[in-house]
């Protein structure tokens, strides 16, 4: 009896096989433009976190800095928030697809569509103001192909 | 072990920085080759100082570490930082923001910062935090700092962990956590009180120096510390006391070393037996067994017997 009890209060902790490996896939969610807006960024990384991802936020970030997160914290996708002028972006995209070939990235936030089209022509994917959440989240299921639970 | 994983060890032990940052994953992921990549760590680890930042959400961890680092480079060659954010109980995802506040250096190839999910641990810690800190280590990374989340006596888990625990608090903390006064102060070396440039700094200091004094059986009285991190003030004289107190614990490397594999092989082995036990909880001697009335005190000694002898065997047939 005091067994299935504690059994049932969870004391054993490696009871189920399935404890002992948990793939949790990680974005990192980096800022490239206009500081004072990240209620955006902000409402996508929840909606991310509460679909089960891990997201690691880097707040206003250079290039070289993103490329820096994105390898320290493995993620297995890479968010950028973008305002207005894409340059940090650009920089960043380039640096990852030399380094880290295979991460792939999305971003969102003020992008004109020439932007758009040049960032989708980086294969880039871009989620615009009025974008749905539950877009983005299908989005970074697709690109980081985690299997639906 | 499997081929990718030791190829992957030997990259990151040569200082490949990606082929470490995927073990960190892998061990995240998995605490079964957590565990054996632990043990072929064994040998090299043992170099590294581990200090350990703990505190209240929003106390100022992230921020004090950030301030830490520049002058902490003047006595160790690169450090590394392990922050710890809660995950979500609901959806297992987590929202990791320690990073937003170490910017500074974040470009810094003598720096390198890896944010983790709590991933349903309760102490404070993620499960694999203790792994990473064997991998940093053992990846000659000399200075090894923890953030983690502490609130009254949750942050008792990084004190078995760190070499040096350092407790931040904010002025006016002794209003908010009266009820967990005693809890919050069993572990620290030394306590912070960040965020000085706020009122109540004096009277907190008295506060802390009070509940300080209640606790039995220290060796010796742990320092306060002010200091306002966002403006680098005290900062120096934090690092100062940090670095004494490592000196005045005697913890040169040798010890820290023989005191790392102990501990090591401690969690290696209930880890085993844990995963026996849960294996073994499965098995219909187990269900049988338990299902059987119990009348006498002998009865359930033999019961524990029995349930010993079949986890030993376990064990052995590992
Ligand atoms: C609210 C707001 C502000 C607030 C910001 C509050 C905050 N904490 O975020 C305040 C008042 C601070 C502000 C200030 C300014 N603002 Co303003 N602001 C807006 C406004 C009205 C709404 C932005 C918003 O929060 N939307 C809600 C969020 C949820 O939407 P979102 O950010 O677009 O995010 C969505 C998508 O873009 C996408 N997404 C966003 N990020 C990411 C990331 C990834 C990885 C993915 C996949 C998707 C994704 O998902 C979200 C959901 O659909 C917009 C106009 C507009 N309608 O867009 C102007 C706007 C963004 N602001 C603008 C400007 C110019 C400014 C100022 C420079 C104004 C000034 N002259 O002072 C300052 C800049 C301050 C600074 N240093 O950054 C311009 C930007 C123009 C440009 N080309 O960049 C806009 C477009 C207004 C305009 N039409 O001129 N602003
Ligand atoms: N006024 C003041 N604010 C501070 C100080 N240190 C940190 N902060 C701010 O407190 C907030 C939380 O800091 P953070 O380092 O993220 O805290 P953590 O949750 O303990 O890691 C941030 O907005 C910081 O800018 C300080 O000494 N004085
Ligand atoms: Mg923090």
């Amino acid at each position: 009896m005091f067994l299935e009890k504690l059994l049932a209060i969870g004391m054993f902790p490696y009871n189920s096989e399935a404890s002992n490996t948990m793939e949790q896939k990680r974005i990192l969610m980096a800022k490239t433009g206009l500081d004072g807006h990240w209620r955006g960024p902000t409402i996508v990384a929840r909606a991310l976190r509460d679909a089960g991802y891990e997201v690691i936020m880097i707040g206003m970030a250079t290039g070289e800095e993103i490329l820096r997160a994105c390898v320290d914290e493995d993620v297995d996708l890479v968010g950028l928030n973008i305002g207005g002028h894409i340059n940090v972006a650009l920089r960043a995209i380039e640096a990852i697809k030399k380094e880290r070939q295979s991460v792939p990235i999305f971003a969102g936030g003020t992008i004109t569509p020439a932007s758009a089209r040049e960032l989708n022509a980086l294969g880039v994917e871009v989620y615009p103001p009025g974008s749905s959440l539950t877009d983005i989240v299908e989005a970074a299921d697709r690109l980081t192909q985690r299997k639906q639970a | 072990m499997n081929q990718d994983i030791s190829d992957l060890l030997q990259r990151a032990l040569k200082d490949d920085r990606a082929a470490l940052a995927r073990l960190l994953s892998i061990m995240e992921n998995n605490s079964v080759l957590a565990a054996e990549i632990e043990l072929s760590l064994l040998p090299s680890m043992g170099k590294s100082f581990v200090v350990g930042i703990t505190g209240p959400p929003g106390a100022g961890k992230s921020s004090l570490i950030n301030a830490l680092i520049p002058i902490a480079a003047k006595d160790f060659d690169r450090t590394a930082v392990i922050a710890v954010d809660p995950s979500s109980t609901f959806s297992q995802g987590a929202l990791l923001g320690d990073r937003v506040r170490m910017n500074s250096y974040n470009h810094s190839e003598k720096l390198f910062v890896r944010s983790m999910g709590s991933r349903g641990n309760l102490g404070g810690l993620a499960r694999s935090t203790v792994s990473a800190v064997s991998l940093f280590d053992s990846c000659n990374w000399p200075l090894i700092i923890i953030e983690t989340l502490g609130i009254g006596q949750i942050e008792l888990e990084i004190a078995e962990v760190a070499d040096i625990t350092v407790v931040v608090l904010n002025p006016g903390w002794g209003d908010t956590f009266q009820a967990n006064k005693a809890g919050i102060t069993e572990s620290g070396d030394i306590y912070v009180i960040n965020k000085s440039d706020r009122p109540g700094v004096h009277k907190t200091r008295i506060e802390l120096e009070e509940s300080l004094a209640l606790i039995p059986h220290r060796s010796r009285v742990p320092q306060i510390v002010e200091t306002i991190a966002n403006t680098d003030t005290g900062i120096v004289g934090l690092w100062h006391t940090i670095a004494e107190s490592l000196d005045s614990k005697n913890t040169d490397l040798k010890q820290i070393r023989e005191l790392r594999q102990q501990q090591l092989f401690h969690r290696l082995v209930s880890f085993k037996i844990e995963q026996a036990l849960g294996v073994a909880t499965k098995s219909s001697l187990w269900k049988n067994i338990v299902s059987q009335n119990i009348e006498n005190p002998e009865d359930a000694r033999d019961l524990l017997d029995n349930l010993l002898l079949d986890i030993s065997t376990r064990l052995r047939n590992y």
